[in-house]
């Protein structure tokens, strides 16, 4: 085999595993991002908790609730 | 004729190739190509008509840009996008880049011959080459940019109530 | 109950040159010219009554803001090595005429700028076979035939990929598109190797056509007629350097080859 067909050779195999590495990163890339969507349950165990107020409720800020007095003449 | 309509054909390819490289929006694609065949087959014809050497070349190079200037003008309030979206991809068809690497070429043999006959064989390769490289470039920026400045109103407000 | 107020923002020097800086930085390393990034700063600053002036260098820009009640703030960026990108350079552009027109607020204006700059581009398999579609092209503009242009584009694909893998793994620029050019001539040589195409010169001339810095080229004329050429200079030696990269390449290879173009 002359020089330059070795050279062909070797220069287009590099090439050529180049791009195999890229697409088989690609699909690696494509099925991770896949897996990482979060489907949507209908029925599931959750942790979730919401908290609202409604007008009248008052904070518990302290044990006692010294804090809670609005009273300010006494 | 044929000729012609293929030069238009593949330089409108090249065009749109290479304008995707630096990401212009979407629907610039089609103008950036519809700019390029006009250009470069305008200097296909002029080329045809006048003979292919280098001064002829220079000027057909000249006359494209300004034509590919004024339609990317032209084009640029039309699509909301700066006249340079369709500029600079429909002038790439027309670069001389084997000009520049025969410079580069001559210029780096240059350097490993010896023999006053081979050194002026390949510096006269190196300044023909060297010389219509710069000048065919600095023809196209000037011919191309020059509709900017003179429609400098029309070219900088293209992007108002433009894309978000 | 407590009732809370919505608040007013005051745009004073400080944060006025904060938002330019950045806007600037983003848009001329996007591959803007001189002309119109300076263009879009001071219209963006008289619409809020204030006054800028731009040194800008290929490297950094300087950008002095002054008001009216005699405040002056100077703020430098540096810019950052990214490739062209014209749909950031139109969105930027239009969003400084919204700002001009009052239909977006300054504060609305940095989180858009966060959002225009992380945008995602064109898919990179997109972008190969449409760059490896427009060499081929090339090829057939200069009289190649059916068979060098399918080299070429194989050739093509080579060589970006190969230029690809070597960005990514933070090679210089300069060895990356030397290597690249070497690959893409190497594997065009297979028409003169296996005597497939009519016009084998052609093919391997055309190969390396891709790697010309074409847009840095052009925008340092631009910058030139525009009266900038320290940053005319910048561009211009860097698209030098690139050209002279891609040469190295192409020579490299074809004497690795043995062949002889011109």
């Amino acid at each position: 085999m002359t020089t330059s067909l070795t050279i062909w050779i070797m220069v287009s195999s590099i090439a050529a595993l180049n791009l195999i590495a890229w697409i088989i990163s690609t699909i690696i890339k494509r099925k991770h991002h896949q897996s990482t969507i979060h489907h949507k349950h209908l029925i599931g165990m959750t942790h979730e908790w919401e908290e609202f107020y409604v007008p009248g409720d008052t904070f518990k800020t302290s044990e006692y609730g010294y804090e809670d007095d609005d009273f300010d003449d006494l | 004729m044929n000729e012609l309509f293929q030069d238009a054909f593949f330089s409108s390819i090249a065009a749109i190739g290479f304008a995707s490289a630096s990401n212009p929006p979407k629907r610039s694609y089609i103008y950036c190509g519809i700019i390029a065949a006009a250009g470069h087959s305008c200097r296909y014809a002029i080329l045809q008509s006048s003979g292919t050497d280098n001064h002829n070349l220079i000027i057909a190079t000249a006359i494209a840009a300004l034509l590919i200037g004024v339609l990317a003008v032209i084009a640029a309030p039309l699509a909301k996008v700066p006249a340079e979206t369709y500029l600079y991809p429909s002038l790439l068809p027309m670069i001389p880049g084997m000009y520049a690497y025969r410079m580069f070429g001559a210029l780096a043999k240059l350097l490993s011959i010896s023999g006053e006959a081979s050194f002026n064989h390949y510096y006269y390769i190196f300044a023909s080459q060297g010389l219509t490289f710069f000048a065919i470039l600095t023809v196209m920026a000037i011919g191309s940019t020059a509709p900017i400045f003179i429609f400098k109103r029309i070219s900088f407000q293209a992007t108002r109530h433009g894309l978000q | 109950m407590k009732m809370t107020t919505s608040t007013t923002y005051k745009y004073d020097c400080q944060s006025m040159a904060k938002f330019l800086s950045a806007y600037a930085g983003i848009l001329f390393s996007s591959g803007s010219t001189c002309i119109r990034l300076e263009k879009n700063v001071t219209r963006i600053a008289e619409t809020f009554n204030m006054h800028s002036v731009l040194s800008i260098f290929p490297r950094h820009i300087h950008l002095t803001v002054s008001d009216s009640g005699g405040e002056v703030t100077t703020a430098v960026v540096n810019i950052a090595t990214k490739p062209v990108n014209f749909t950031i350079i139109t969105r930027l552009s239009s969003l400084s005429w919204d700002i001009a027109d009052h239909r977006i607020s300054l504060h609305d204006a940095e989180d858009k700028i966060s959002e225009i700059s992380s945008r995602p581009q064109i898919g990179i398999w997109s972008k190969t076979a449409l760059i490896a579609a427009a060499n081929a092209s090339f090829c057939r503009l200069f009289q190649g035939d059916a068979t060098a242009m399918l080299t070429v584009f194989i050739a093509t694909v080579g060589g970006l990929v190969i230029r690809q893998t070597l960005s990514s793994r933070n090679f210089d620029f300069r060895v990356a598109t030397i290597l690249s050019a070497f690959t893409a001539v190497v594997i065009a040589s297979a028409d003169h190797i296996f005597s497939l195409s009519t016009t084998p010169d052609t093919a391997i001339a055309t190969s390396v056509l891709y790697l010309i810095p074409g847009i840095p080229l052009i925008n340092s004329f631009c910058d030139m007629l525009d009266g900038r050429y320290i940053c005319a200079f910048g561009r211009l030696m860097h698209a030098i350097v690139l050209t002279a990269c891609m040469s190295i390449g192409l020579y490299l290879g074809i004497s690795a080859m043995r062949i002889s173009i011109f």
